[in-house]
């Protein structure tokens, strides 16, 4: 009867260990990033990204003032 | 509460934004330019006034014209000083106008009561008074010509490291490259343009200048929106769907105005290829404010 207790309780514990065991396989498989995601920048990089200047560069100011001469 | 600290996030992005080193030295050089026009203006009006004393006519009081240019003048100077290109953009756009008006009430004083012998006293009298400016003028150019250089270079370094940037994350970004290219041939054109001594010449390398700036602005957009889309549609953004649909319109207007707005080297005509530039400038304003706008709805969406 001892020894019947005892195999169930190893049977139970065995059945604790790898389901734990098994849990953490699956875990890790859903934790696991694909090949995707790994070269995959997250979305705060990819909207670091959409920054543009918008400024207009110098461009030819002051070189057409006009200036007085006997042709006016 | 997310959408305020993505207010901030793009404030930053803007307020952070790059600033050419060479802009001083070459709105310091325009300046000195400007500068030769205004004193040659006011060496003009005093020349043309001793005429009228020698022949005995009557001549507008241009004190007032004048102390307006003196003004803008020192508008400008300021705007200089301040490397406020914006600024710098106002106050010389403003003493184009004041000159305008100036050389109306001059057109205007001509027609009241001159002899022939008071405009031939102006003609002799501006020869010497013209080989002044275009002297100031040429050393001025001097100046500016070698800060244009240092300014376009600098431009290219920042061009280059965009280029890096965007090519880390396996971007293709063959369009920005061309582009950089044209640049490298836009700065091998700087010397024989001011060489010529024809400030039409000159005003050719910035309108070009101006094309090649907005056009590496299209090319970047363009890589970023292709770079992005396939990372958005196999993730889970919030707003995926609407990042793709407004980035595939995004893409389509871009891909547009790049071909509207082609480069050319050749500037057969200054003034259309000035209007083809503000057109162009005018259109991609939505795009760029779009631009940005996608970046807040992916971090929105995050």
């Amino acid at each position: 009867m001892k020894i019947k207790f005892l195999l169930l309780l190893l049977l139970g514990v065995s059945f604790l260990f790898f389901g734990c065991a098994k849990k953490g396989e699956e875990t890790n498989v859903t934790q696991t990033p694909n090949a995707t995601q790994n070269i995959s920048a997250d979305d705060q990089e990819l909207a670091d990204l959409f920054q543009i200047d918008t400024d207009r560069p110098l461009g030819d100011e002051g070189l057409d003032t006009g200036t007085p001469s006997s042709q006016n | 509460m997310k959408r305020l600290l993505i207010f901030f996030v793009l404030l930053a992005g803007l307020s952070s934004a790059w600033t050419n080193d060479a802009l001083p030295d070459i709105l310091n050089a325009r300046y000195e330019y400007v500068s030769c026009d205004v004193n040659y203006a006011d060496e003009w009006l005093s020349m043309r006034e001793d005429c009228a004393d020698q022949e005995e006519v009557p001549v507008f009081d241009s004190s007032d014209y004048m102390s307006t240019l003196e003004d803008d003048l020192d508008d400008l100077k300021e705007a200089a000083d301040e490397a406020d290109k914006f600024e710098f953009g106002l106050a010389a756009v403003q003493i184009g106008v004041d000159s305008l008006d100036l050389l109306g009430a001059i057109f205007l004083d001509a027609l009241n009561n001159k002899t022939m012998d008071f405009f031939s006293c102006v003609r002799d009298g501006e020869q010497p008074l013209m080989e002044d400016r275009n002297d100031c003028r040429a050393d001025a150019m001097e100046l500016e010509r070698e800060a244009s250089k240092d300014y376009v270079n600098n431009e290219l370094d920042y061009a280059n490291e965009q280029i890096v940037d965007l090519e880390e994350t396996g971007a293709d970004t063959s369009g920005m490259e061309e582009i950089v290219d044209y640049g490298e041939e836009l700065i091998d054109d700087i010397d024989p343009a001011f060489d010529s001594g024809d400030i039409k010449e000159v005003r050719k390398l910035y309108l070009r200048h101006s094309r090649l700036v907005l056009l590496f602005r299209l090319e970047k957009m363009h890589s970023t929106i292709n770079y992005v889309e396939p990372i958005i549609e196999s993730g889970h953004n919030d707003n995926k769907d609407e990042i793709l649909e407004r980035g595939d319109d995004l893409r389509d207007d871009v891909e547009d105005l790049l071909v509207q707005c082609e480069y050319s080297d050749e500037v057969d005509d200054n003034w259309d290829y000035a209007r083809d530039n503000l057109e162009c400038w005018g259109d991609s304003l939505d795009l760029f404010e779009e631009f940005m706008a996608l970046g807040a709805l992916i971090l929105e969406g995050a």
